[in-house]
């Protein structure tokens, strides 16, 4: 394991937004690490700070009224937090490029499909308005758009479509990283299948690392190798797919498969998880989830909870696992 | 139940709208003119028409604070006096737009069809004459005046209130309630009245309020132009026009007034935007 | 493309009668007789019967009517009652002022408006973003004319740099064409900050920073494009605007021989077949700005390009169909 080479490690990563109705805790103190060519998955409810550490990652965070207080970010070695707007602006899209949620508004409406892809070439190879449409001709029909429709319009194309131009845009530069924001749940349900699939054979040819948001984890079981759960800002479990989904040990965790229905065994209803998330401005001290936990004792809501180590692949953040160790 | 939430909706609109300072700040300055203008027999030191040759032409001073114009008439009092018609054209020039062009554009939106096709062709007629255009061509048919201009600078807005009625009004008819309120079988005006006209009133209402700005806009460039209020009525447009021969040696007689128009204009113009603002707070923060 | 503009231009036609027609019965009951105001107090009867008859006063409203749309087709705008010059004539001597002043407005009003309506966009909150926001909420409040006053006391009566009123060169049009441009900047400032805020908002300026784009590309070729479609539909409001109204003033302020002058001067003498004519004029010039300003948004955005392609598309088929 040790010859894999680290692509990112972004260490102790807090991130706030501060507003007139006070600061949102949208992600507090993680860790994460992603090697070269692996597939993590991020998984999570909406507003656990998934999207925000994806922003943080490229650099994209709203400043106002966003700010990281601390925290570093390294990639290939170097931490992008302390790199300069104008070298930044090289390795987004060149090395770490993203693929959004809502295909629906991620392309300019008045920009041909072609252009949008052949920008971001212009932008990151040294090489000609030809060659780089020939390239992008040659990316439309790897992600399955006939080259043909280069000079069309996003309107003109379904929502699946679109999302697969999205990729080609993402894919174009031969990124080292890439970074998916949920990047099915606006489609629908028969087109989510061949996107994801598309992505990850891609992904696979190219040897990309990825990081996919998701709180779907039917797909987290599906490609990734390593996975990290969220609750409110924080990295709560972490593991290889193994050790999550056979062996999870946080509460919240164990709840979040608590939530999807089995077809195997024979249920008679779900078992959501009961509450809300706490609100961000105003964090409980000590576990977060504890108010919503089935085994919270007076202890978690006293003191920080220390990040345990169970095996060498797995973290979990959570008293019982403490005492376990 | 359903009153409460209405009642906390609009709540919570008049709370946005009093945190914006610009929209306070335009509410007190046209709740000053109001108080003027209702109490300017109590307040003007001296008549709208009331001369006094001797002192004509004296700069701001002490006895006139604005000066006096080329027959000795107190600009102060007349400016007092001014605002009584300038509020008076902004609020009647926009019922009667909004009587004429709301009606059309609810029966436009409600009934659909050929009635829509009628009404909006001819709305597209008048608005193809630029709106102040079509102001001056009425004031000069139905000849000068305080009536008649209000009706000029009503009817030449009637079109632009019947698209925005019309167009809100459709928005809301798509919605499910309405439907369902059909569906049990209640009367066309019950629907208007109880399920359409509240929830489609907001966009009306900032464009009802931005109206009076330019309503009061109009009214001053008719009579600036001298087919609006004549002499010796105080209007502040026509106050402007009287000033242009002593643009050289009277440049006070020229400031004053003018500076009233657009005090009371710009007002009226944050509060519509602060209404916009604040019934749509998306832009904002 | 060009079927779609045939089809507006003769959409055009209708509207335009409906405007004859309102602009023409509100002169016909305009007050005043111009044929009293023509002979003076002391004619006689048989004089203003004449001259009633000679003018076609005596005939029926759609008598007059009809043969006055019939001279339209023929472009005949009528003959001024004083002058007894062809109205045509007369507004097309008046109408190189005006198209001036307008256009000279109109390219300092969007000059002005649209850049400091994009920096105060991406600067939100600035202090730039806060006094332009203030001086375009004065400027969109002003009254142009009372500004023209204010200009002629500064620059003409006190400074002695320009002057006053006339047209007798290029300098007699500064100050209308300042401020001319004031007014319509603040406009266009306004709209221009706030569809740019929502613009900047939008998925797809974020999806063009995560190319690694500049902020300058990505606020001019990305944000500002999207944003013209909206800032283009108020700029040709404006410049009808212009057109029609605010040249009025300007021209009275200044004293320049324009339409609106021309047309305020013939209202006062109750001279109805200028007042016609000019209104008339400018109805239409207006109707062609705005399908102008239609065209070009078409251009702009593909999607309202594609929506009139395809309804020909559609149609074209349906015809194909049922003919087979």
């Amino acid at each position: 394991m040790e010859d894999k080479k680290v692509l990112l490690d972004i260490r102790n990563l807090t991130v706030q937004y501060k507003t007139r109705k006070g600061t949102v805790e949208a992600v507090n103190n993680i860790d994460l690490c992603v090697n070269k060519g692996e597939t993590i998955g991020l998984v999570g409810e909406t507003g656990a700070g998934k999207t925000t550490t994806a922003l943080a990652i490229m650099g994209l965070l709203p400043v106002p009224p966003a700010v990281i207080p601390n925290g570093e970010i390294f990639f290939d070695g170097e931490d992008l937090l302390l790199k300069p707007e104008k070298e930044m602006r090289k390795i987004r899209g060149g090395k770490i490029s993203m693929i959004y949620q809502d295909p629906m508004t991620a392309l300019n409406p008045i920009m041909t499909v072609g252009d949008q892809i052949v920008e971001m070439i212009v932008l990151h190879d040294r090489c000609s308005a030809a060659e780089a449409q020939t390239k992008a001709c040659e990316i439309l029909e790897m992600v399955g758009i006939p080259a043909v429709r280069f000079s069309e319009y996003p309107h003109q194309f379904s929502g699946g479509m679109k999302q697969r131009v999205v990729i080609a845009i993402a894919l174009a530069c031969n990124p080292s990283l890439l970074i998916a924001d949920e990047p099915t749940t606006a489609l629908d349900v028969t087109v989510q299948a061949q996107v994801m699939e598309m992505m990850n054979k891609l992904k696979r040819e190219l040897d990309t690392a990825m990081i996919l948001i998701t709180h779907d984890l039917g797909i987290v079981a599906e490609i990734c190798d390593k996975v990290a759960i969220m609750y409110a800002g924080e990295i709560i479990e972490y593991g290889t797919a193994e050790d999550i989904f056979d062996n999870h040990r946080h509460p919240y965790t164990e709840g979040l498969f608590g939530s999807i229905p089995n077809l195997e065994e024979d249920q008679d209803r779900l078992s959501p998880i009961p509450g809300l998330m706490p609100d961000p401005t105003t964090l409980p001290e000590g576990c977060n989830f504890a108010e919503r936990c089935p085994y919270a004792k007076p202890e978690c809501s006293r003191g920080a909870v220390m990040t345990s180590r169970l095996s060498k692949t797995h973290v979990c953040r959570c008293i019982m696992a403490e005492k376990e160790v | 139940m359903k009153q409460k939430k209405t009642h906390g909706q609009f709540g919570e609109i008049l709370y946005r709208f009093t945190r914006n300072r610009l929209a306070v700040f335009g509410v007190i300055v046209i709740g000053i003119l109001i108080v003027m203008a209702l109490l300017a027999d109590y307040i003007a030191p001296y008549g709208f028409d009331e001369q006094n040759l001797a002192a004509a032409k004296t700069p701001p001073c002490a006895q006139y604070i604005f000066g006096t114009d080329n027959f000795g008439r107190d600009i102060f009092s007349r400016i007092i006096y001014g605002a009584q018609i300038s509020l008076q054209v902004g609020v009647i020039a926009v019922a009667i737009g909004l009587v004429v062009g709301g009606t059309a554009g609810i029966f436009a939106a409600f009934y659909g069809g050929r009635a829509d096709t009628v009404i909006m062709r001819f709305m597209d007629v008048l608005m193809a004459i630029p709106g102040m255009l079509l102001a001056i061509s009425i004031a000069a048919s139905l000849g000068p005046g305080l009536r008649n201009m209000m009706i000029a600078i009503g009817i030449a807005s009637s079109p632009g209130f019947a698209r925005v009625v019309r167009a809100s009004f459709l928005t809301v008819k798509g919605n499910e309630y309405v439907e369902a309120a059909r569906s049990i079988g209640a009367s066309d005006a019950h629907i208007i009245f109880r399920h359409i006209l509240p929830n489609a009133v907001a966009p009306v209402i900032v464009h009802a309020t931005l109206g009076v700005a330019s309503a009061i806009l109009s009214c001053a460039t008719l009579s600036f132009l001298g087919m609006g209020i004549q002499p010796p009525q105080a209007e502040w447009g026509a106050m402007l026009s009287a000033a242009r021969s002593y643009l050289r040696t009277q440049p006070y007689m020229a400031i004053f007034p003018g500076l009233f128009i657009m005090i009371t204009v710009f007002s009226f113009n944050v509060i519509g935007d602060g209404i916009r603002d604040a019934i749509d707070p998306r832009l904002k923060d | 493309m060009r079927k779609y503009i045939i089809k507006r231009l003769i959409m055009l036609i209708p509207v335009l009668l409906g405007v004859t027609f309102i602009v023409f019965l509100l002169m016909y009951f305009a007050p005043g007789d111009p044929v009293q105001m023509l002979l003076g107090d002391s004619a006689t009867q048989a004089e203003i019967d004449a001259l009633t008859h000679e003018l076609g006063r005596d005939k029926s409203f759609w008598g007059q009517f009809f043969s006055y749309v019939g001279g339209l087709l023929r472009l005949d705008f009528g003959t001024s009652y004083f002058t007894k010059t062809s109205v045509l004539k007369e507004i097309l001597t008046r109408f190189p002022n005006t198209v001036i002043l307008a256009v000279f407005g109109c390219l300092l009003s969007v000059l002005i408006g649209i850049s400091t309506g994009v920096i105060a966009a991406v600067k939100q909150y600035s202090i730039f973003d806060n006094i332009a926001t203030a001086i375009a909420l004065i400027g969109v409040s002003m009254p142009s004319f009372w500004l023209g006053l204010l200009l002629v006391m500064l620059f003409a009566l006190n400074l002695k740099i320009l002057p006053a009123s006339g047209s007798y060169g290029p300098a007699y049009f500064v100050m209308p064409i300042i401020c001319l441009g004031v007014n319509g900047a603040a406009n266009i400032m306004r709209t221009t900050r706030s569809t740019m805020l929502e613009t900047i908002r939008q998925d797809y300026i974020r999806t063009a920073r995560g190319k690694g784009q500049t902020e300058w590309n990505v606020i001019m070729h990305h944000a500002l494009k999207n944003a013209l479609i909206s800032i283009v539909t108020v700029i040709g409001v404006l410049f009808g605007n212009l057109l029609g109204v605010t040249t009025v003033l300007c021209e009275t302020v200044f004293a320049i021989p324009g339409i609106g002058k021309f047309l305020i001067d013939s209202i006062g003498k109750r001279d109805q077949p200028c007042v016609m004519g000019c209104v008339l004029f400018m109805a239409i010039l207006f109707s062609l700005v705005n399908l102008g300003v239609d065209i070009l948004y078409s251009y702009i955005d593909p999607r309202i390009k594609s929506q009139y392609e395809n309804a020909s598309k559609v149609k074209k088929a349906a015809v194909k169909e049922s003919s087979t």
